[in-house]
Order: structure tokens, then sequence, then C-alpha cells
């Protein structure tokens, strides 16, 4: 009976956990290169381990998010010159240098990822907009597919505490009516106090005023 | 004498109310006026009333605690056999959906949450997710659980995967004018050569040390475009690996060209290389065979190791990106950094292909090494020192895969080898959880392939 359980286990959990691991999402993008111009061919999210990211090259890939920062940076090279295997006959023997070619890149997939960057140097040659495939804006709404999951900087409802800035319309399953009317009540409260000490204050020193004119 | 002890029995219970919203807990008794007084005193074993009432603008939703079984009634009945604590639920009357959260619809007049199966609340409605299921994105594209955004489907198949891919050098082998991918994976069980019989891809060092490094996979290209001189086309490689796991990928033909490789084009990832067996074949149909796994090697040393060829042929002149070759150099300087401290292993030096050069050794072919062809102009053989294309050029060896790999006695060298154990230095050894190598490493007679219905 140990053994059903524990192979029974094995079947469920290995695959799923495996599973899991075996790739991650990646945008898999296709560029064409003409004499020093880039421009998108192609571009798709796959399940496929991405690069992990090299400093040499002579071109470099930034994926930037809503916020304009960096999420993913690598150094990359276009080929223009195969190596080729010795030559079949003399007149095969010659030198090959492409001025169009076309190359691939599979960079890491960011929820939060507005564009693809590519640079010469501080040069960008092209911008990809990588919005089609965003779940995440990062424009402080939670709306649209984001969720806490893939979107916590937008989507902080759903922690189970009444954040700053969010009130039973915008997330009921952190805040409730009377908590938000309670924190309203106390800031009210609060005011009412500071508001009456700077009136006490102000009535003290009208009549302390009053009161030295009238012994004089 | 025995002495008698009374137990203790508390002779009160106490009854504590919560509430969620706006709303009061009462006791028939007046003991209890939660809004106020949230916890009242009782005798163990005395029954309670209570009540929930709502305030204006609310409804009573449930209990829960102590008066759970009473569900959605506003009126529950408990027995204080102990201290106890109940809790009321309430939540606003609505008129119309306006009045609740986003996330919420007006539904008998309370505010309930919008459930979705498959998408988000908003605007009070369900949003359903570009997908749910593989139904929802055509024939091509399945759905990603996590982001319910339609991806590609990956094109290719299993050949041998030792682990996951993110730990492993995934090589895609593409079959240009293969449609059968039985055909194609008994001929890659050649190539590939987990035993290292025919002169394959694990026959030589460092790879046939590190076989759990790499995993591989193949997609069939019977359609793969050529151009008219009869070379491939580049950049139809991607039409097939583009939705694959990849890191180096081999174009596999079955047509004639003169083999070639591109050096990788990020860290060790986006090699690619165009090995054609026909080319493989050159000096004879029995050379096919035997020297199609050698033909991988040295073009596999280009597009993962970024090795430059160790031959010359008349006027090509150096290449630009010399430098990240490990196995070149232009001058005794850079030779003596890339591969100074292993002179004397194994043969390492320094040879040119041009007499009385300081430091270097000269070194002239005794017999032409492709007869085919005959000498260059100038008197030279591809097989005299020199490398990447350059008699003056400094490689490390007299010969070796990177030179010729019509020769099966010779190996990478002891400077090749270096360049690429590093290069698989960045991948796992371990992690076989995944072992498909059964699919490949038997060779020779007997052996198992899995069927495959393509």
């Amino acid at each position: 009976m140990k053994w059903i359980l524990f192979l029974a286990m094995v079947i469920v959990f290995i695959p799923a956990v495996f599973g899991d691991s075996l790739s991650s999402l990646s945008y898999s993008v296709l560029i064409d290169y003409n004499d020093g111009a880039l421009s998108l061919k192609d571009i798709l999210l796959v399940k496929a381990s991405s690069v992990q990211g090299s400093k040499e090259g002579e071109y470099t890939a930034r994926i930037i998010s809503f916020k304009e920062e960096t999420l993913f940076e690598t150094g990359f090279n276009i080929n223009l010159e195969p190596f080729y295997s010795m030559p079949l006959s003399k007149e095969t023997a010659e030198r090959k240098e492409l001025t169009k070619t076309s190359f691939d890149l599979l960079l890491p997939y960011y929820a939060n990822a507005k564009s693809l960057r590519l640079f010469k140097g501080d040069n960008m040659l092209l911008e990809i907009d990588l919005k089609q495939f965003s779940s995440c804006n990062e424009n402080k709404i939670c709306g649209g597919s984001e969720s806490v999951e893939s979107c916590p900087s937008d989507c902080t409802c759903g922690n189970n505490v009444c954040d700053s800035g969010e009130d039973y319309l915008k997330c009921s399953s952190d805040c409730d009516m009377s908590e938000k009317a309670g924190k309203e009540n106390k800031e009210f409260s609060g005011l009412i106090i500071v508001a009456g000490v700077l009136a006490a204050i102000v009535i003290a020193w009208y009549f302390f005023g009053v009161m030295r004119k009238t012994k004089k | 004498m025995q002495r008698k002890f009374r137990t203790y029995e508390s002779a009160v219970a106490y009854l504590t109310g919560e509430k969620k919203g706006s709303g009061k807990i009462l006791t028939e008794d007046g003991k209890m006026d939660c809004g106020e007084e949230c916890t009242g005193e009782y005798d163990v074993n005395s029954d309670v009333i209570i009540t929930a009432v709502p305030e204006n603008g609310w409804l009573f939703l449930k209990w829960s605690g102590a008066c759970e079984d009473a569900g959605i009634e506003d009126t529950c009945k408990i027995t204080m056999d102990k201290s106890k604590t109940v809790m009321a639920e309430f939540a606003p009357v609505c008129k119309d959906d306006s009045e609740c959260s986003s996330d919420q619809r007006c539904e008998n007049s309370r505010c309930a949450r919008v459930e979705c199966e498959c998408g988000y609340a908003q605007e009070h409605q369900c949003q359903k997710y570009e997908c749910c299921e593989k139904s929802d994105c055509g024939s091509e594209k399945t759905c990603d659980a996590s982001t319910h955004m339609c991806i590609s489907e990956s094109d290719c198949r299993e050949f041998s995967i030792k682990g996951d891919p993110k730990e492993k050098h995934d090589v895609v082998f593409v079959g240009d004018g293969f449609d059968d991918y039985k055909v194609f994976r008994q001929l890659l069980a050649y190539l590939v050569d987990y035993d290292g019989k025919y002169n394959g891809f694990f026959s030589v060092t460092p790879f046939k040390e590190n076989k759990d490094k790499f995993n591989f996979w193949m997609v069939l290209a019977p359609d793969y475009q050529y151009y008219e001189d009869g070379e491939p086309v580049n950049e139809d490689i991607e039409r097939f690996v583009k939705t694959c796991e990849r890191d180096t990928v081999v174009v596999v033909s079955r047509n004639t060209y003169r083999a070639y490789a591109f050096f990788p084009t990020s860290g060790n990832t986006g090699g690619r290389a165009y090995v054609s067996l026909g080319f493989a074949g050159i000096r004879g149909s029995d050379y096919a065979s035997e020297f199609s796994g050698r033909l991988l090697l040295h073009e596999f040393g280009h597009a993962f190791g970024a090795l430059a060829d160790e031959y010359v042929e008349y006027g090509k002149g150096t290449r630009k990106d010399l430098y990240l070759s490990p196995n070149c150099a232009e001058n005794l300087e850079s030779a003596n950094e890339k591969w100074g401290d292993l002179v004397g292993v194994d043969g390492v030096d320094f040879y040119t292909g041009i007499p009385d050069v300081e430091g270097t050794k000269y070194f002239k072919n005794p017999y032409m090494s492709v007869p085919e062809i005959g000498l260059f102009p100038d008197g030279s053989d591809m097989g005299d020192g020199g490398c990447s294309y350059d008699l003056k050029n400094i490689r490390p060896t007299t010969s070796s895969l990177m030179k010729n790999q019509f020769e099966a006695s010779y190996d990478y060298g002891a400077v090749n080898e270096r360049a690429l154990a590093n290069r698989l230095a960045d991948y796992e050894l371990e992690n076989n959880e995944h072992d498909t190598n059964q699919i490949a490493s038997q060779g020779g007679r007997g052996r198992r392939f899995v069927e495959d219905a393509g």
C-alpha cells in the first residue's frame, strides 16, 4: 500500500515540478540586418530558456519597463562572415562577407516590459514595442488582466491589508466600508483636535491681550 | 488520612462578539450590545439568543464562530458550556453596480464578488483572458497558464534531453531535406554518437567527458530554401527553430555545399552551423558516413567555441573578428596571451606559414591537404602554417580538428580543448532527472529507437 502511495506521489509530483522548471517564457525576436540597419522580422512568445546575458558584444539588447527601468540587458554580435570548410574546388575558395542577414535573440519575458531597444554603442538602432505581451503597465491602477502575481506594483490589492490609496471601492477584498469610515473618522477626529488646540491658543492669546489692556 | 479535594469548575463563561462591517450584535437578555459592549458574562450552560442587527444601508450577511451553524439567519441560539466567540458579517446595501467595488456587482441588494471562471473582474463584469485553454489559441499556439496569453508551441522534438534547458546547452538539429523523424533520428544517433564509435560528436574531448551538459532537439525542414548557386539561405533557419529551445543550431543537409558556420552571437549562444552530408562525402561516398561526425565537430567548434579555421586560403585576408578566436592570433604577443602557457603540451607551439618570423615556427605541409584542388598560386597549401585564411597568422598546432576534419587521428588539440572546456564550464553536469539518453545512446546493431509518428 505504501509503495502504491509512493508511486502515485512520484507520478503526480515529479512531472509537475519538472514540467515547471523545464522551460520559461521568452521573447523569440527575429531581426533583419541590412547594411547596418535593423528591422523587426517577427516576434513571438515561446516556452524556452533565454540567453543568460553577456557583457561582450558590439551590439546591446535592452528590455525597458513602463517605468523606463532596464529589466534585462545583453551584449551580442551580428555575424556577417561565415567560417567555411575547406573549399570543394579552387573556384569556391573565395571570401564571402554578407551585407544582409538575419539573426534571432531569445530574451527573458517580463510582464511589465514596454519595449526592446537595440543599440550599437550609444546609438539606438531599433525599438520594438512589447506592450502587446505585457500584463502589467505600472500605472498604479490594478486594471486589465493585472493581478497581484503578475503586477504587484499596481495590484497591492489582495494582500489582506487596506493599504494607503486603497478603499472599499478600489479593493473590497482588503478594505471594508467601516474600515474606510473608521480611517476617515480617525483622520477627521485628529483634525478636530488640532483645530481645537489652535482655536484655544488664539482665544487665550486674545483674552490675554484684552486683560492686559484692561489693567492698563 | 485521605484528604478530599473538590475539583474547581468555573461558574461563568464569557460571550465575545466580533463583527465585520456596520451593525450590532445584541443578546436577548441585554447583557451584550456589541457596538458598545462586546463581552457578556453568563452562567455556565445557560442558553443565549443572539441577534445581528445591521446599520442603516447595510445588510446582515452571515455568522461565523460559535454561531456558524445559524448561517445567514440573523438570530442564533447557543449554550454557554464554555466561553465562546461569535462573529457577524455585514455588507452594504446597494441599489446598483456603481455602489459596489469594480470587482463586485449588486445582487439582491448586496455587493457580491464577480466570480470569473476564466478571466478577471472589472467594471462589475467578467473580462475574459486572452486564452484559458489551447483551443482559444488556434492550431499553432498554446495557452500559457501563468499569463493567460497565447504562445507559440515548439516545433522541435526531443532527441536527447539531459535536464533543464536553463542549465544545459541546447543544440537543435534542423533536418534539411528530411521529412521523416525516424530516419533523421537514426542519422543523428550516428552524428551525436553517444558511445564514441563513429567519430561523432561524443567521440572526442572535451565533449565525451561532458555528455550530460547537452540537450539535443530536432526539427524537420523538408523544404529548406536554397540560392541558385546551391548554398542554403542562412535566414531560413529561423523558420524552423524560432519556437524551440536553442543555444546552437546545426543544419544537417542532404545537399552538397561547402559546409560553414557562424560564431556565437551572445556568450555561448547563437552559433549556427551548416553541415552538408554531401560535402562530408566529397572524397567518395565512404567518407560521408565516416566523417560526417567530424565535419559536425569542426563546424561546432566554430559555432560553440568561436574557434577559427586552422588553415589558409589564398587571397582571403585576415578576418576582423579574429580577436574572438582562442586558437588563432595575428601576432606573437596575442598568441602568447591566448596559449603561451600551453606551449610544449601535445605539440602546442606558434606555427605560421611565413618562414623566419622570430618566435614562431614555419610549417610547410609535406603533402597536399586537399589533393583535389592542388596548391595555391604562391605554392602554399591549406595545411600550411597560419590560420583564419591567412599564412601570416599564428596557430597552436600543425593539425587539429579545426584544420583537417578528414583525418580521424586528429582531435581538437590542447588549446581548443581548453577553450571548449571553458565554455562548457557554464553548464551543469548533474541533473539527469529528465534523461532521454536511452533514445540515442545505443550505437550499432541492436540500437533501440523511439518510434516517431512523424
